[in-house]
C-alpha cells in the first residue's frame, strides 16, 4: 500500500515557495526559506525547549 | 557529535517554588548537593572547553543558556566578566547569549545589562493569575504572577524583546490564556508540555491536544497586528511544508545539547531529571574533561540521537507522523519498566494536534496549491500507535 504523503520534500518546497510565503504572510505568520536554507536554522531557535532564544531577522523598510 | 548549544546551570536557587519545577520537586533532589552558584572559575572553564571543541568541530557559532534556579539570583557582575571570558577564551568563535528566569527579579539595571552585553531574555509565564497559582514565592507562600507581570511591562517599557515560555495547565481556559497573552503584548511564547514520564502521568490522554488545538484555532484565525509567534506551531508546520526546523521537542534534528550544573558537572539535559534520582549525573566535569569526552556519556549520547531511528522504538518507526513528532521529548518516554523503549506518553495527543494543524492547514491552502503540492489528510486510523 503506498504511503500517505504528509510532509513536502524540499524539491517542493523550493518549486512552490513563493505560493507558500504568500499563503503564510496572509496568515500573519513567519514565511520560510527553500533551498539550502531550508535545512539551516531558518529562524534560529534554541534546540532546547525550555529556552525561548529566537535569532530575530530584523526587517528594514 | 557535534554540541553547539549549552544550558548553564548558574545557579541551584530559586526564590519561587513551582508545583512542576524538575529541580526542586520531582525525582531528583540533587540540588541538595549541588553547589549553589557556579564559581568564575568553573565559567572559566566552561568557556575554554566551548572553545576547545569548536575548533575541533569546526563550529563558528555556540548558543550559552543561563539557566537555574532563577539566574538573577547570580551577581550583575558575573555576568558582565562571564561576557569578558568569552572575549578573552574564545576568540573569534560567535558566542550568543540567552538567558531563562522566572521575571520576578528583573529591574531597569538588570535590562541595561542585557542590552549591553546582548543577551535575550526569556520569562516564564505559564498565563493569568488564576494559571499561576502553582508559582509561588518561596519566602511567602503569595502568587508570583504581579511580580512577573511586572518585570515584563519593565521589558516592554525599555523595548526589550519579551518571550514567553507557558507550562500548559489544561485546567485553564486555554481562551483566557491566549487573550491574556495579547493583551501582554507578548511577541513570542512556547507551550511546554509538562515534564512526565510514564510513572509520573498526572495528565490524561487528549487533555494536551484539546487544550493546544483550541489555542491553535485562535492563533489560527487571528489576523491582528499583534499576533504572536507560537514556536510549537511554527515548527510543526514548518516540517509539514519541508523545512527541517525541530528541538528536542519535535522534528528529527539532533539534539545537539548538553547541560553544565553550577559545579561543572557536564550531563544531558536537565529535564531527563524527571526519570529518576542522579539520573543525569555522569563522571564527566568541565573542571577535568572535554566536551568530546563527555559527549561518550550514554544518556548525552540518547538525547542526542532522540529522534533518529536508532533511538525510535519500532512502534514509532513506522509511523506516518515519525519526522513531524520525532518521538515527543526523551523524557517523556521513560518508563522503569522499559527505560526509553516506549513511545511519548503523549503520543496520542501529538498525534491528534500533528492531524490537527495538518488538516486545517490543507482547508485553509488555495486549492491549485494543495493539489501542486500533493499532501493529504490524515485521520486516526494513520496512527501506528494504538492506545
Amino acid at each position: 500500500m503506498k504511503r500517505k504523503k504528509i510532509i513536502l520534500s524540499s524539491k517542493d518546497l523550493d518549486k512552490n515557495l513563493d505560493q507558500i510565503n504568500d499563503f503564510l504572510t496572509k496568515k500573519g505568520m513567519a514565511q520560510i526559506r527553500g533551498g539550502n536554507a531550508a535545512s539551516s536554522s531558518d529562524w534560529g531557535s534554541s534546540n532546547y525547549a525550555e529556552s525561548t532564544y529566537v535569532r530575530r531577522v530584523i526587517k528594514t523598510e | 557529535m557535534i554540541i553547539n548549544e549549552i544550558v548553564l546551570k548558574v545557579t541551584n536557587i530559586c526564590n519561587l517554588n513551582c508545583s512542576y519545577c524538575y529541580v526542586f520537586n520531582q525525582a531528583d533532589d540533587s540540588y541538595k548537593r549541588d553547589a549553589p552558584f557556579m564559581s568564575e572559575e568553573t565559567m572559566i572553564f566552561v568557556i575554554k572547553r566551548i572553545y576547545e571543541h569548536c575548533k575541533t568541530k569546526n563550529i563558528e557559532s555556540f548558543l550559552i543558556i543561563f539557566h537555574g534556579g532563577e539566574p538573577l539570583l547570580l551577581q550583575k557582575n558575573s555576568y558582565i566578566k562571564f561576557r569578558h571570558f568569552c572575549q578573552e577564551f574564545a576568540p573569534g568563535i560567535e558566542i550568543r547569549l540567552a538567558l531563562q528566569t522566572n521575571g520576578t527579579l528583573l529591574s531597569e539595571e538588570w535590562i541595561a545589562l542585557f542590552k549591553e552585553l546582548d543577551i535575550s531574555v526569556g520569562v516564564s509565564l505559564d498565563g493569568t493569575e488564576s494559571a499561576t497559582k502553582n508559582r509561588i514565592f518561596r519566602s511567602t507562600n503569595k502568587n508570583a504572577y504581579s511580580a512577573i507581570i511586572k518585570g515584563i511591562n519593565l521589558l516592554h517599557k525599555n523595548d526589550y524583546p519579551v518571550n514567553i515560555l507557558s507550562v500548559i495547565n489544561p485546567e485553564e481556559n486555554p481562551t483566557e490564556i491566549y487573550h491574556h497573552l495579547k493583551e501582554n503584548n507578548i511577541s513570542f511564547v512556547d507551550f511546554l508540555f509538562p515534564d512526565e514520564t510514564f510513572e509520573n502521568r498526572k495528565m490524561n490522554n487528549s487533555d494536551i491536544s484539546n487544550w493546544l488545538i483550541q489555542i491553535f484555532d485562535l492563533w489560527d484565525n487571528d489576523y491582528s497586528a499583534n499576533k504572536p509567534m507560537i514556536r510549537t506551531f511554527e515548527i510543526i508546520m514548518g516540517l509539514i511544508l519541508g523545512v527541517e526546523r525541530g528541538n528536542e521537542m519535535f522534528g528529527s534534528k539532533l539534539n545537539k545539547t548538553v547541560c553544565i550544573k553550577p559545579n561543572g558537572n557536564i550531563q544531558a539535559v536537565d529535564n531527563l531529571m524527571v526519570c529518576g534520582n542522579e539520573f543525569t549525573k555522569t563522571k564527566y566535569s568541565v573542571l577535568n574533561n572535554t566536551i568530546d569526552q563527555a559527549i561518550e556519556d550514554p544518556l548525552i549520547k540518547r538525547y542526542y540521537y532522540s529522534h533518529s531511528d536508532r533511538e525510535l522504538g519500532y512502534k514509532c518507526q513506522a509511523c506516518i507522523i515519525k519526522r513531524i513528532c520525532g518521538g515527543g521529548h526523551l523524557a517523556h518516554r521513560y518508563s522503569s519498566k522499559n527505560g526509553f523503549d516506549n513511545p511519548s506518553a503523549y503520543c496520542s495527543d501529538i498525534f491528534k494536534l500533528v492531524m490537527h494543524i495538518q488538516n486545517k492547514l490543507i482547508d485553509e491552502m488555495p486549492s491549485s496549491l494543495t493539489n501542486q503540492i500533493g499532501i493529504q489528510k490524515i485521520t486516526l486510523n494513520d496512527c501506528s500507535i494504538k492506545g
